[in-house]
């Protein structure tokens, strides 16, 4: 995996307690990111590939191995909704 | 502490504070919920 995923569409972000809320107008949708998602949203900045951004997770939780499939998950989800590319 | 200031440079403030404000959280399968405000 190569692609450099970076921020898609204009949304407001409002940090709660617990994530993130994204309004996207463009599309009038609501997401809700719990807390380790807001972490891949926010590193999808068009610099680090899918597999850098599952190693700063990793680093960054202190786990064993790199959560591979859970961030390559997320992506495809965010990928999904228009949020990231 | 040095991979939380590796992730929240990436943005700017205020969403920086925000951010580090991932402090103390356990690693949980990241999640996104998405719904039409229709």
């Amino acid at each position: 995996m190569n692609e450099r995923p970076r921020h898609l569409s204009e949304v407001e972000i409002n940090p709660v307690a617990d994530g993130y809320v994204l309004y996207q107008p463009s599309r009038d949708r609501v997401h809700f990111l719990n807390a380790t998602a807001v972490v891949v949203y926010e590193l999808c900045t068009g610099k680090h590939t899918a597999d850098e951004i599952a190693a700063m997770v990793q680093q960054a939780y202190e786990l064993e191995a790199a959560p591979t499939a859970e961030v390559a998950a997320c992506l495809d989800n965010l990928r999904q909704e228009g949020l990231v590319a | 502490d040095k991979v939380i200031d590796k992730v929240v440079e990436e943005v700017d403030e205020p969403r920086r504070s925000a951010l580090r404000k991932i402090v103390g959280t356990a690693f949980v399968v990241p999640t996104v919920a998405s719904f039409s405000m229709d």
